[in-house]
């Protein structure tokens, strides 16, 4: 096997022209061909790297787990309405103060650990297998992060919303139940644009559809879309466009754990047949309208 | 332009007109009294001849009818679902 | 049954040659899309009517502030619209392209006029200060014809899509994957339609 450093377009490029070897092009890293030229390693990534991406779309999986558990087994869903008067909510709270601290604590488990690094593969992978183009990958990594980040306030909020129960001021309690779900819900703007930039990188004309067919793309924009129903709460105390509401809380709620759900779904499905493909790269240029179907992964030669 | 526009879609069009004026006089234009409709029966009728439209709209505009049998089949279920449901509620919710 | 293809664009099913295969209009994900948003809608519906049952007498009282003709106007507008997209993409598929970029134009500027009423009937309404907080009718009122109103914005921007990859087509022989994505557009227009016929009728049309 050899392996060549790091910084080579330079010479890797020179070294397409040889007949024997068929060599990548690539914006980053290490290309690994084996004694026959055969390209045994994708682009830039060690075997490591390889194992970590399958383990990140099964991340999704856990994440979508442990926070349907933390929310629906700590006692906060069906969530309070936000006309319930603030002793009676206390009184709840406090009645199911640790089945809520053990909730929140799976919470920071899976956004703060799971979340992160499943939206940092679905980055990596929409780069790798959708659209190359790096500032789209920047932004669904700041976004992913966020995600995690929102996560995590959400998690520690309620905990300490829980651990104070018995001797705050009730209306108090109310405003940090408040704030757990003005936080699951109103910071919205950065998960429609994950949704929406996700969604126009899988439909772009340089997807291969080899991990995600065109059909995700359409999907990733009506979760998108769902996003903006989550402004809605902060206008209403009750009924459904409130915190609680059936349209509010509900649709962009599980819109959100359906979509990461879905992806993993198709990542972890989609990982046995992009194994022997080579990845698309930001000097690779193609104008190809859409693909009927899939196509067959494509062999690039160096750009000269 | 003449092959064009005689077509079914333009049809469906001018239906989808009449029957729009059609539930406007019922309603706003007070037709449902000059016929003596019964009050409770006008709401109802207005949804039914709504999702009659729809369904023209899903089959001939975005040409369900030539599509596969089971995607067609998803939304004939939705106009029947949600018309049913949604005139349904005058009863089950009171 | 299978549908066999067979070389000459035709295809077989039960022996027999099937002279009008069936196909899914647009690019096949579309559909995902119309069919989850519809669901969504269908939802909002559904509460709505539970609500207007519930409250009959709000409801009631409140329809009598919303103009109807507005409501009419909307409909003539999207349904002229959705008859223009059509004629769009029956022009583009037999290869008519400036008619085709026509029928698009005028399907975007009734599109554009729907949008720009619905402003002014909001500005009206607020002005009068009847607002999404006046009562449980223009709660649903206010928000789902936001909601919808905002497919519409977005349709816009389809339909602007729609006209330039018409635009792009070559005279004598049209991309089929161009015509693919006209037809994609078309179906989006076509649901901001079918939504608003709905609407139409529960929120302008009192009884």
């Amino acid at each position: 096997m050899r392996v060549s450093s790091a910084s080579n377009a330079v010479r890797a490029r020179a070294r397409a022209t040889a007949t024997e070897r068929k060599v990548v092009a690539f914006s980053y890293g290490v290309t690994c061909t084996d004694m026959e030229g055969r390209n045994i390693m994708t682009s830039g990534e060690t075997r490591y790297d390889r194992r970590l991406e399958w383990l990140g779309a099964w991340s999704g999986i856990v994440w979508v787990v442990a926070s349907g558990a933390a929310f629906g087994g700590s006692g906060l869903l069906p969530v309070k309405s936000p006309a319930t008067s603030p002793r009676d909510l206390a009184a709840y709270l406090s009645d199911h103060k640790v089945q809520i601290l053990v909730g929140m604590m799976f919470l920071l488990i899976g956004s703060y650990t799971f979340l992160m690094t499943w939206s940092l593969t679905f980055a990596y992978q929409i780069k790798k297998y959708a659209n190359p183009s790096p500032l789209a990958f920047y932004v669904l990594v700041i976004v992913g992060i966020n995600g995690g980040i929102i996560g995590m306030l959400c998690g520690v909020v309620g905990s300490a919303m829980a651990y104070r129960v018995d001797s705050l001021p009730p209306e108090v309690t109310q405003l940090l139940f408040d704030i757990i779900w003005f936080l699951f819900l109103i910071p919205w703007p950065p998960f429609m644009l994950w949704q929406f930039i996700a969604g126009f990188a899988i439909l772009s004309s340089q997807n291969k559809q080899t991990m995600f067919p065109r059909w995700t793309g359409y999907f990733s924009l009506w979760a998108g879309a769902l996003e903006v129903f989550s402004a809605l709460s902060v206008y209403f105390y009750r009924g459904p466009f409130s915190y609680n509401g059936l349209v509010t809380f509900w649709v962009p709620g599980v819109s959100f754990f359906v979509w990461v759900l879905v992806f993993a779904i198709v990542q972890i499905r989609g990982w046995a047949p992009v194994q022997s493909e080579v990845p698309a790269t930001v000097a690779a240029e193609d104008d190809r309208s859409i693909p009927d179907q899939k196509q067959a992964p494509i062999a690039e030669s160096a750009q000269v | 332009m003449k092959e064009l526009v005689y077509q079914r879609a333009t049809v469906i069009y001018a239906v989808l007109m009449l029957l729009t004026l059609l539930a406007f006089w019922l309603t706003a234009g007070h037709g449902a009294a000059s016929i003596r409709e019964v009050q409770s029966w006008i709401w109802p009728q207005v949804i039914f001849l709504a999702f009659l439209k729809v369904r023209w709209v899903l089959l001939d505009f975005m040409e369900l009818r030539s599509a596969p049998t089971k995607l067609r089949a998803m939304f004939e279920l939705w106009v029947i679902g949600v018309g049913v449901a949604i005139i349904s509620m005058t009863w089950l919710a009171a | 049954m299978q549908t066999i293809a067979r070389g000459d664009g035709l295809s077989e099913r039960a022996g027999r040659i099937d002279r009008h295969p069936r196909r899914i209009p647009g690019d096949p994900g579309i559909w995902v899309f119309i069919l989850l948003d519809m669901l969504i809608f269908a939802e909002m519906f559904i509460i709505l009517a539970w609500y207007r049952t519930e409250h009959h007498e709000v409801f009631e009282a409140a329809q009598r502030l919303v103009i109807p003709g507005y409501g009419l106007t909307y409909t003539v507008l999207l349904l002229t619209s959705s008859w223009c997209v059509v004629m769009a993409v029956t022009a583009a598929r037999k290869g008519s392209v400036k008619l085709s970029s026509d029928f698009a134009t005028w399907g975007l500027a009734l599109g554009a006029a729907f949008v720009v009423i619905k402003l002014v009937e909001y500005s009206t309404k607020l002005a009068a200060g009847i607002t999404p907080a006046t009562n449980e009718f223009f709660m649903f009122f206010f928000v789902m014809t936001l909601v919808h109103l905002l497919h519409a914005s977005a349709g816009l921007g389809v339909l602007t899509y729609m006209r330039r990859k018409i635009r792009g087509l070559e005279a004598v022989s049209p991309a089929p994957d161009a015509i693919r994505m006209i037809e994609t557009s078309a179906v989006y227009w076509h649901m901001v339609d079918l939504l608003w016929i709905v609407l139409f009728a529960l929120f302008y049309l009192e009884s």
